[in-house]
């Protein structure tokens, strides 16, 4: 029995590696072939091997990499929602600030100088900026006087509209920025103040 | 020649090969099953707080009156917050079993999932008092975490604040 006696199907299935193993162990039985090119036929080569191997892992980490993606976007995205809560409140204690003008029988922007400032949460007027970050203390505030160092710091601008007179609007914004391993980050968000009441 | 097996040594080789191969394959698996499950923790205990807070802020926003009077915080703040909404009534916010309760005109419901603990919920109510020129404002202190093992916990430290929107001295 040879290569030859194979029908025309079981070359075809040869070729694809199908009857590989199993007809050459017959071969070599009958046929007397040298164990050399036995072995030779019918394992696996190296390229095949590498090949197979190369497949496997890149598929793995593939995988792998994918899921560490997803968690790293998630905690991309925890620190993003802290921060666009940091910012709202930087907005809201600015707009608090600005109604405390009415109480007080301020003019409008009594208390919104042009400038960049910091704002606690129990701020009732703007604080001339410095660098740091915000703590948080036992309580879980955000603040800059008890606590450790938290990533974010925030800074307040306010400016004058392009649109209208100081005496009618003031801009104010705010900007949360934070490092991260992937680089910095910043948000920022607007709030437009009115003469109005 | 037929007859020709593995030898002792080639099985034990073998075996040991492939004993390491598994062994980094399950640890990965299992070290990607971790991650996932915690990237999973992340989402939930954001997606619960981003409800609580806008839900919480936008009420407050627009309360009149905000009944809970001013407390000295953050030593004293208060777990209960209780306004009235110009169109959903009275409503009521409070922590209860590490559970966020919306109590509307009486009417109880809880905000946060099961799944996740709610381990502080801080109301800083200030400017509320009669003329203090002030306008009323709440600090929420929100802070969430989750149950599992320790590399899949995942926890969130928010703060913001609502000022109020009619004015009141």
């Amino acid at each position: 029995m040879n290569y030859m006696s194979y029908s025309i199907n079981d070359k075809k299935k040869l070729k694809k590696g199908l009857l590989k193993k199993k007809n050459y162990v017959l071969g070599a039985q009958f046929c007397g072939c040298s164990l050399r090119s036995q072995t030779k036929l019918a394992g696996f080569t190296l390229i095949e091997v590498i090949v197979a191997i190369g497949i496997i892992s890149s598929v793995t980490v593939g995988a792998i990499s994918g899921i560490s993606l997803s968690l790293s976007s998630a905690a991309r995205i925890k620190n993003n929602l802290i921060a666009a809560n940091l910012a709202q409140e930087g907005l809201e204690i600015t707009r608090s600030i600005r109604d405390r003008d009415w109480h007080l029988g301020n003019s409008f922007g009594a208390s919104l100088a042009n400038g960049i400032y910091i704002v606690d949460w129990s701020s009732q007027s703007l604080i001339s900026f410095s660098d740091t970050f915000l703590k948080i203390d036992s309580n879980g505030f955000y603040n800059y006087a008890l606590g450790q160092d938290t990533i974010f710091k925030r800074k307040i601008t306010i400016e004058n509209s392009s649109q209208n007179p100081a005496t009618v609007e003031k801009t104010a914004k705010v900007e949360i920025s934070w490092q991260e391993k992937s680089g910095p980050k910043l948000i920022q968000a607007e709030l437009r103040l009115f003469n109005w009441r | 020649m037929s007859k020709k097996g593995f030898t002792l040594v080639e099985l034990i080789v073998a075996v040991f090969i492939f004993s390491v191969l598994m062994v980094i394959a399950v640890g990965s698996f299992v070290s990607a099953l971790s991650l996932q499950r915690r990237a999973l923790n992340i989402k939930k205990v954001e997606e619960n707080s981003r409800f609580i807070l806008e839900l919480m802020a936008r009420e407050i926003r627009v309360a009149n009156p905000i009944n809970t009077t001013d407390n000295g915080c953050p030593g004293s703040g208060t777990s209960i917050l209780t306004f009235q909404h110009p169109v959903n009534g009275l409503i009521e916010y409070s922590l209860s079993g590490n559970q966020v309760h919306r109590k509307v005109d009486g009417a109880d419901s809880i905000i946060s999932n099961p799944d996740i603990e709610v381990s502080r919920l801080t109301f800083c109510v200030s400017g509320n008092a009669v003329s203090d020129d002030r306008q009323p404002r709440v600090t929420i202190i929100l802070s969430l975490k989750t149950g599992g093992a320790a590399a899949e916990k995942a926890n969130i430290d928010l703060q913001t604040t609502a000022s109020q929107r009619v004015l009141s001295d």
